[in-house]
């Protein structure tokens, strides 16, 4: 029986979804966070922080092929009972909440440091959680369909990239392998976290329509990103110079900034205001998946209530607690962590021992 | 209830009218410029177009004293005619004084720390006190902001002197393979002049300059030709008497090779310049003597060339970029240097270039 029939998701929608939520507010600091550890070496980290992250995103398909119409937290309750099964459950919920309270509050931030320097940050939250509420309250189904208008109604940002590569000066990213392979080794770590996004697919996958596809689904996403991931590093480090990158913040809005018009100054403002429908393709759906969790944990088939409580809670927040940068960054610390374990060294412990636990019921099949 | 919720979002996006501003109740500074006073004193002018129709002016100049370029400018607000606002900024004058003696880098932090400030405004060094720029009159000329960005830019187009943005320079005085540059600006007999070239040392204070007659040379090391660059030479030994040969340098072919030995880098510059004659003082029978005269040409070109860079290498700095070529090709040779700079100073740099001549006019 397919328990969420209504709510189904085309493969293109799950591609975009999938992507949509790795390319968001990493990809703003990144190429500074891979020069600081790795030079102008940090694009080979990318390529093998792309190669990992397909590897765990095939693994975590592979876990969740087993039972086609389970979610993470179906699948937690039915292998490790009630108890441990809530516990991860639990941790599940806390883990896309602790990532959608970073990405509101550093979109916030961003928001206010580039564009509306003047505006008190619970306006700003509130104008993020209206079309976020409005979204979320559908369903998978119309986040599969935003996650599709939004990547179509940016496809032109790349080709604003090339405006500053004419100026760049590729010497930059000369010599290859410039202090040999362990900054680039180091500097993974930083790319495996950007590439983050791809755990949601423990909650999405049962809602895909063509569940053969998933593998390939998967590859598709975590190549989209990575091969936005790696034009955005490769064109940051051919334009600014090795040794300013790393002075910079957001080096990616810092290089657009550069783009100047006759008709039009400060490009970035314009960018950014786009860009907020790309960062929340990244918020949303970890919005969804704590909202989801929270209303599967309480026995409730709809979430709207539990949505319409969260974003209360999130704009009450804003009201009393405006984040400085360093609480940002250390919120943005606390998720890499967790989402390393989350995303990375789970879903393999978790393959494991779903095959063994199957293997000992001798295949049979619930 | 769907009224109410309407009626809501509406109140809701007029918030942002209270922080509106109306242009002309604002102070657009178009030109900043930063110089010392007599008793060490920071000043900061700012030049802003006045859109009063009753004023006189159709631009006022302020200037305030201060610690920083922020206090500076918190300080005009006081009897600016309108809230000061410095995202419009084209230009950014520092008078050579003032220059020569601070770090440039940290009075100019508060157009890269502030996202609101543009960064695609032009460096400017002005020779002499900046109170002679910020209070000359030109009756020919648009608004002074205008007409200095117009000078800088046509003086850059003739390759009488260079350009440089905020962003270039933020870029050259972080770079260890770099040093700052900057056009030169001065007053002369009334009247605006651009011309030379404004050095930076890696402390990015001014060292030296490049004479307006160096600037050519300047930007062919900086593989910077198009839209063509003109000399003029002086040549002798074609024929008996003193000649002069003006040629336009259309197009170039560069590889700068760097190597390292015993000690010192080493450049190989090739440049193989495509050029137009437009001009000869005497007689030369083309057919006959082009390669010789390619050769010679080549020769004069060779030396002024080389000059230039032993003027760069004496001040020791290296606004061409030599340093990314020694970073790119010398990577661990390049690590062990504690300053480029110095190391450029000692680096053995040959020069090699050919000439050849596309076209030379309508006259035989």
């Amino acid at each position: 029986m397919k328990r969420y029939q209504f709510n189904e998701i085309t493969t293109m929608q799950y591609i975009f979804l999938i992507s949509g939520t790795q390319v968001g507010i990493g990809i703003l600091s990144l190429p500074a966070q891979l020069a600081d550890i790795a030079n102008t070496d940090g694009w080979i980290a990318i390529v093998i922080g792309w190669v990992i992250s397909i590897i765990a995103s095939t693994i975590i398909i592979k876990t969740m092929e087993k039972h086609p119409q389970d979610t993470i937290f179906d699948l937690s309750r039915r292998y490790f009972g009630r108890i441990l099964g809530t516990i991860i459950h639990l941790a599940f919920v806390g883990y896309a909440l602790l990532a959608s309270v970073t990405v509101v509050f550093t979109s916030i931030h961003i928001t206010q440091v580039w564009i509306l320097p003047n505006t008190s940050n619970y306006l700003v939250m509130v104008l993020f959680m209206l079309p976020g509420f409005l979204i979320t309250r559908n369903g998978v189904r119309v986040l599969g369909r935003y996650a599709e208008v939004v990547f179509y109604l940016t496809l032109w940002m790349p080709i604003l990239i090339a405006i500053p590569l004419q100026k760049g000066t590729v010497l930059h990213m000369l010599p290859v392998l410039k202090d040999g392979w362990t900054p680039i080794f180091q500097a993974v770590k930083t790319t495996v976290l950007s590439f983050l996004g791809f755990e949601l697919a423990f909650v999405f996958y049962p809602f895909l329509k063509e569940k053969q596809h998933a593998v390939k689904a998967m590859v598709i996403a975590n190549s989209i990103s990575g091969f936005t991931f790696l034009l955005i590093t490769v064109t940051c480090f051919i334009f600014f110079s090795p040794d300013e990158i790393s002075s910079l913040i957001w080096p990616t809005l810092s290089l657009l900034k550069t783009i100047e018009f006759s008709f039009i100054e400060r490009f970035e403002v314009i960018f950014l205001s786009f860009y907020l429908f790309v960062m929340s393709t990244t918020g949303i759906p970890y919005i969804f998946t704590t909202v989801f969790g929270i209303s599967q944990l309480l026995g409730k088939k709809d979430h709207t209530i539990v949505l319409f409580i969260a974003v209360c809670i999130f704009i009450c927040t804003s009201f009393l607690y405006n984040p400085s940068f360093v609480d940002i960054q250390t919120m943005g610390s606390w998720w890499e962590r967790y989402g390393l374990w989350g995303a990375y060294i789970f879903p393999i412990i978790l393959f494991i021992y779903v095959s063994v636990a199957q293997w000992f019921q001798g295949g049979k099949k619930k | 209830m769907k009224r109410w919720t309407y009626m809501f979002l509406c109140l809701f996006f007029i918030v942002g009218c209270n922080a509106k501003t109306q242009l002309d109740e604002l102070t657009l500074a178009l030109t900043v410029g930063l110089d010392e006073s007599q008793n060490g004193k920071l000043l900061v002018y700012s030049i802003s177009p006045v859109f009063n129709k009753e004023s006189e002016n159709i631009y006022e100049v302020i200037r305030t004293s201060g610690v920083t370029t922020r206090d500076g400018r918190s300080k005009a607000n006081a009897f600016a005619s309108g809230k000061i606002v410095g995202g419009k900024v084209q230009n950014v004058i520092v008078s050579k004084t003032f220059a020569e003696t601070h770090d440039m880098f940290s009075y100019l932090d508060v157009f890269y720390r502030d996202p609101k400030n543009s960064i695609t405004a032009n460096f400017i060094v002005f020779d002499g006190p900046l109170k002679k720029l910020m209070y000359i009159h030109l009756k020919d000329k648009p608004r002074l902001s205008v007409a200095i960005r117009d000078v800088i830019l046509t003086a850059h187009t003739s390759k009488q002197t260079t350009k440089a943005n905020m962003l270039l320079f933020h870029r050259l005085a972080l770079d260890r393979a770099q040093t700052p540059f900057a056009p030169m600006l001065k007053v002369h007999k009334g009247d605006l002049v651009a011309g030379g070239i404004a050095l930076f040392n890696e402390q990015r204070k001014y060292v030296g300059s490049l004479s307006q007659t160096e600037s050519p040379y300047f930007s062919i090391l900086q593989k910077n030709i198009k839209p063509s660059t003109f000399l003029t030479l002086a040549i002798k030994g074609l024929t008996k008497q003193k000649e002069y040969i003006s040629i336009s340098v259309e197009h170039g072919d560069f590889s700068y090779k760097p190597s390292f030995r015993n000690g010192t880098f080493h450049f190989d510059a090739h440049m193989r310049l495509g050029v137009v004659m437009t001009e000869s003082t005497t007689y030369i029978d083309m057919k006959k003597e082009k390669k010789k005269l390619e050769k010679l040409l080549a020769k004069e070109i060779q030396k002024q060339l080389e000059l230039v860079v032993k003027k760069l290498q004496t001040y020791e700095v290296d606004p061409i970029g030599f340093g990314l070529y020694a970073r790119a090709y010398e990577y661990k040779q390049f690590q062990k240097q504690k300053s480029w700079a110095k190391a450029f100073a000692k680096a053995e740099i040959n020069i090699h270039p050919t000439v050849e001549i596309i076209s030379y006019g309508v006259l035989q």
